[in-house]
C-alpha cells in the first residue's frame, strides 16, 4: 500500500510540468510534455495494474462468489452467492471486533506517530545541531529493521518475567502483564507500531522543512516572535501539505495493520490485537477464501473512504 | 489515494470489475460433484531418480534434512532434492497459497493436524499402486492419508505426547507424576514447595495448540468433540465441562500459567525450573540436552502417561506425511524420494538423526529405538494416544477454540459459557464433511 501511495504521490507532482506548460503560452507544448509525463508514467502503470489493480478487480468478483478450498485449484467452478458474504461478514462478531480493533489502532497510533514524529522533525531541524545524523539515523533505523526481527526481540522483552519488567522491578515497579493482559497487548503493539512508523513521519517532515526558507523564520524572530509561536503560526500552517501526505500515509499503514500485531500478539489477548487484515489473513488460512475476500475488500473501502476524507480536511485553503 | 480515479477510468474498472464477474458466471455454472480421478494406474519404477525435487518441509525438519537427503543423491547421482523450510505455524496456509497460485514443489511435509484439510484441497496425487505397504505402518497414521478412497499421502513418522516432569525437583519434593485428574494438586502443591512457580506447563499460546491440548482432556473425560460420523461438532457436553473445568482450574488454582510457556520458552522455563512439567512429543529430552548438555535429561527428566480422568488415559497422537502434488513437475522422481524415506532402514536413520519416530512399525524393533528408557513410555503411549478430528472444519474450529478457552482461563467467561459459544461458532463453521 505504501508504495502504491507514493505512486499516486509521484503523479501528482509529475502533472506540474504539464500544468507550467500553459504559461509558455505555446501551442502544441502541452500534448507533448503530457506525452513525455504518461511516457514515464507507463511503467508504473503496468506494475500498479498488474500487481494491485487486477487482484483487486479478481478480490472483488470472487467475494461474490463462495470460492473455497476445494475450488483453488479450479476457481472457475464456483457459484455466485451474490452479496451473502458481505451481509454474513457485518453479522460476525468477529470481523465487527476486528474492525472496532483497527480504529483504537488508528485512533491512538496515528496521533502518536504523527504527533512525535513531527516533534522530532523540529527538534532536528531547529534544536539539535551537533548530534543530527545520529539521532535521525538512530530514529529512522526501526524503520529499515527488519520487522520479524525486532519483534521477536519486543516479544522477548516483554514477556511477563522478561527483562523490561525486570528493569521496571529494579526501579520498584510492578510490570503489567504485556502480552497477556487485553488493553496492555493493545498497548504493546501500538508500542511497537509507533517505534516502527515514527522515522517514516518525521523524514518527510524534515523534508518538509527544508523546504521553509531560513530567511521567514529570521524575520519572525526580528518581529519578537518566540520559538512557540513561530512554531504554532509558520511551522504547522506551512507544513500543512507535508502534514497531508504523512496523515494518509501513516493513516493507510495503520488501516492495514498487521505484522506487528502478527508477530507481537497473534491477534490476542483474547482478540484484543485481531486487526481486519489479519482477520482476513486467518481466513484465508482456514479456506474460507470468499469470506476473505469480501473482508479484504470491506477493508480496502475503509481505507479509500478515510482517504478521501482527509484530503477534503486538509485540502489547502484559498 | 491522492485522488479517485479519473471518470473515465472509474467507468473501466467498473466495466471490467462487471466482466469479470460475468465471465465467472458464464464459465462456471456451478461446480461439478465428486470428480475423482480414476485411481492412478501409474507406476514407479526402480530406475534411479533423475531431475530436481522440490521438497517443502516444516521448521526444524527442515534444517536437518538437507543432510539426510545427501544419501538419497549418492544413490541416485543425477537428482538434486531442493529443500524449503516454512516454519510450522505457516505452514497450512504456505501450502494452500501455493496451491492457490498454482505455484506449488514437487513434494511436500505434511502435518497431522492440518493433513485432513490439505488433501481436500485436491491438490496431491494418489499414491501409485505398489510404491508402498500400507499394512506396514501404523494403523492410525496409513487411515489418516486416505482420502476419497484412495491413499494420497504416505506417513512418515509419528508420535505420541506423554507427561514430561522434572524428576529430580519431583524426587526432592517425594512425589510421583499425577496417575490421574485427582493427583494434579498434590503434585502441584508439593512441586510449588519445591520452589516451582507453576508446576504444570500448558499449552498456553490460545491457538490450535491449546485446542489439541484440549483435545486429550475431552477424551480422558470420556468425551469427544466430534460425533462420531464425523458429521457435527459435541463440544457443549457434560464429559467436555469436567474436560474444561479440569484444565481452567489448573490455571485459575494457580498451578499453571495463562501467559507461558510459549512454543520458544518450553525449553527455558523447563530449565529454569519454572514450570514443572509440560506434555510434549519424544523429542523433548533429546531439545533439553541440546539445551543444557549432554546427559541433562537423563538426571533431571522423568517421563510418565498423561494423567488420566474418568474416561482414561490418552494423549496426543502426531507425525506427519508425505504427498506429491497432482501438478509436480517431477512427479517420479517425488515418489522415489518418499518410497525412500519410507524404507525402514531410512526411518531408522532419520530417528538417529532428528530424533523423528518411524511410522513403520518394524522399525520400532531396532534397539536404538527398543533399548530408550523414554521411548518405553511413548510406546505404551501410542496404542491408547488419540488424533484430533480429521476433519477440513477442523483447522478453524480448533483456533477458535483455543482463543474461546483463553476466556475461561483469564475468568472472563465460566467454562460452561464458554463451550456453548464455542459450540455455536463451530457449528457455524461446520465440520466439513456432509
Amino acid at each position: 500500500m505504501t508504495s502504491s501511495t507514493l505512486t499516486r504521490g509521484e503523479t501528482r507532482t509529475s502533472r506540474l510540468p504539464a500544468g507550467d506548460a500553459r504559461s509558455h503560452g505555446r501551442r502544441g507544448a502541452r500534448p507533448r510534455q503530457s506525452l513525455v509525463a504518461w511516457i514515464f508514467l507507463v511503467p508504473t502503470l503496468i506494475v500498479v495494474g498488474l500487481f494491485t489493480v487486477v487482484p483487486g478487480l479478481f478480490a472483488l468478483a470472487f467475494s461474490f462468489t463462495d470460492i473455497g478450498l476445494r475450488d483453488i485449484r479450479d476457481p472457475l467452478q464456483v457459484e455466485v452467492v451474490g452479496t451473502e458474504n458481505f451481509t454474513a461478514l457485518l453479522a460476525n462478531p468477529d470481523f465487527l471486533r476486528s474492525i472496532g480493533n483497527t480504529v483504537l489502532f488508528v485512533v491512538i497510533g496515528v496521533p502518536l506517530t504523527i504527533g512525535i514524529g513531527l516533534a522530532l522533525a523540529i527538534l532536528l531541524g531547529s534544536g539539535i545541531r551537533r548530534l543530527r545524523p545520529v539521532f535521525r539515523a538512530a530514529i529512522y533505523l526501526p524503520v529499515i529493521a527488519n520487522i520479524v526481527a525486532a519483534s521477536v526481540i519486543w516479544k522477548y522483552a516483554l514477556t511477563y518475567e522478561g527483562p523490561v519488567n525486570e528493569a521496571l522491578a529494579a526501579i520498584g515497579v510492578a510490570g503489567p502483564n504485556w502480552l497477556g493482559d487485553p488493553a496492555w497487548g493493545v498497548t504493546s503493539v501500538i508500542l511497537l507500531t509507533v517505534w516502527r512508523n515514527v522515522g517514516t513521519a518525521m523524514v518527510l517532515f524534515l523534508a518538509g522543512l527544508q523546504a521553509v526558507p531560513e530567511e521567514v523564520y529570521e524575520a519572525a524572530a526580528i518581529d519578537g516572535a518566540g520559538p512557540w509561536r513561530r512554531i504554532v503560526h509558520m511551522t504547522l500552517p506551512l507544513l500543512r501539505p507535508t502534514t497531508l501526505l504523512v496523515t494518509v500515509l501513516i493513516t493507510v499503514m495503520y488501516m492495514n495493520i498487521f505484522e506487528e500485531p502478527y508477530l507481537l500478539t497473534g491477534g490476542g489477548p483474547l482478540d484484543s490485537t485481531r486487526s481486519i487484515s489479519l482477520w482476513v489473513y486467518q481466513q484465508f488460512g482456514y479456506g474460507n477464501i470468499a469470506a476473505s475476500m469480501a473482508g479484504s475488500f470491506v477493508l480496502i473501502l475503509l481505507v479509500a473512504v478515510v482517504s478521501v476524507v482527509q484530503f477534503r480536511m486538509l485540502r489547502p485553503k484559498h | 489515494m491522492s485522488a479517485l480515479p479519473s471518470r473515465p477510468l472509474r467507468r473501466t474498472l467498473l466495466v471490467s470489475g462487471v466482466a469479470l464477474t460475468a465471465a465467472i458466471v458464464l464459465a462456471g455454472c456451478g461446480r461439478a460433484s465428486g470428480d475423482s480421478e480414476a485411481a492412478a494406474g501409474t507406476v514407479v519404477g526402480d530406475d534411479a531418480a533423475t531431475g530436481t525435487v522440490e521438497f517443502w518441509a516444516a521448521g526444524a525438519e527442515g534444517e536437518a534434512l538437507p543432510a539426510f537427503f545427501e544419501e538419497f543423491e549418492k544413490e541416485n547421482p543425477d537428482v538434486t532434492v531442493n529443500v524449503t523450510s516454512i516454519p510450522e505455524s505457516e505452514f497450512a496456509t504456505k501450502v494452500s497459497a501455493a496451491v492457490a497460485a498454482g505455484n506449488v514443489p514437487d513434494a511436500t511435509f505434511l502435518l497431522s493436524q492440518s493433513q485432513a484439510s490439505m488433501l481436500a484441497t485436491d491438490a496431491f496425487a494418489s499414491v501409485p499402486d505398489g510404491l508402498v505397504d500400507g499394512d506396514a505402518f501404523f494403523d492410525n497414521m496409513w487411515d489418516a492419508a486416505q482420502y476419497d478412497g484412495a491413499a494420497h499421502a504416505v506417513p512418515w513418522y509419528t508420535y505420541a505426547q506423554a507427561f514430561y516432569y522434572r524428576k529430580d525437583l519431583a524426587d526432592a519434593a517425594g512425589v510421583e507424576p499425577p496417575a490421574t485428574w485427582d493427583d494434579y494438586a498434590a503434585f502441584a502443591k508439593a512441586m510449588q514447595a519445591q520452589g516451582v512457580k507453576f508446576p504444570i506447563g500448558l499449552s498456553v499460546e490460545w491457538n490450535e495448540y491449546t485446542a489439541q491440548q484440549f483435545n486429550d482432556f475431552s477424551i480422558q473425560a470420556g468425551g469427544s468433540l466430534i460425533s462420531d460420523d464425523n458429521a457435527e461438532w459435541t463440544i457443549d457436553t457434560p464429559e467436555n465441562l469436567a474436560a474444561l473445568e479440569t484444565f481452567t482450574n489448573l490455571i485459575l488454582d494457580g498451578y499453571a500459567s495463562p501467559d507461558g510457556p510459549t512454543f520458544l520458552d518450553t525449553v527455558p522455563w523447563f530449565t529454569s525450573g519454572q514450570i514443572g512439567a509440560y506434555v510434549n512429543g519424544p523429542w523433548f529430552p533429546s531439545w533439553l540436552d541440546e539445551a543444557n548438555g549432554e546427559g541433562w535429561s537423563s538426571e533431571n527428566l522423568g517421563v510418565a502417561l498423561n494423567a488420566a480422568g474418568p474416561g482414561g488415559s490418552t494423549s496426543a497422537i502426531g507425525g506427519g506425511s508425505l504427498a506429491v502434488f497432482e501438478d509436480a513437475k517431477n512427479a517420479d522422481a517425488a515418489w522415489k524420494l518418499v518410497r525412500w524415506m519410507s524404507q525402514p532402514e531410512n526411518q531408522v536413520a532419520w530417528y538417529e538423526r532428528f530424533g523423528n519416530l518411524p511410522a513403520v512399525e518394524a522399525a520400532w524393533d531396532e534397539p536404538v529405538i527398543a533399548d530408550d528408557p523414554f521411548l518405553t513410555v511413548i510406546k505404551e503411549a501410542i496404542p491408547m494416544a488419540s488424533a484430533v478430528p480429521a476433519v477440513p472444519g477442523w483447522l478453524e474450529v480448533s483456533a477458535m477454540l483455543g482463543s474461546e478457552m483463553e476466556r475461561a482461563a483469564r475468568g472472563q467467561a465460566t467454562p460452561a459459557e464458554v463451550l456453548a459459544a464455542a459450540q455455536a461458532k463451530a457449528d457455524a463453521i461446520g465440520t466439513g464433511v456432509e
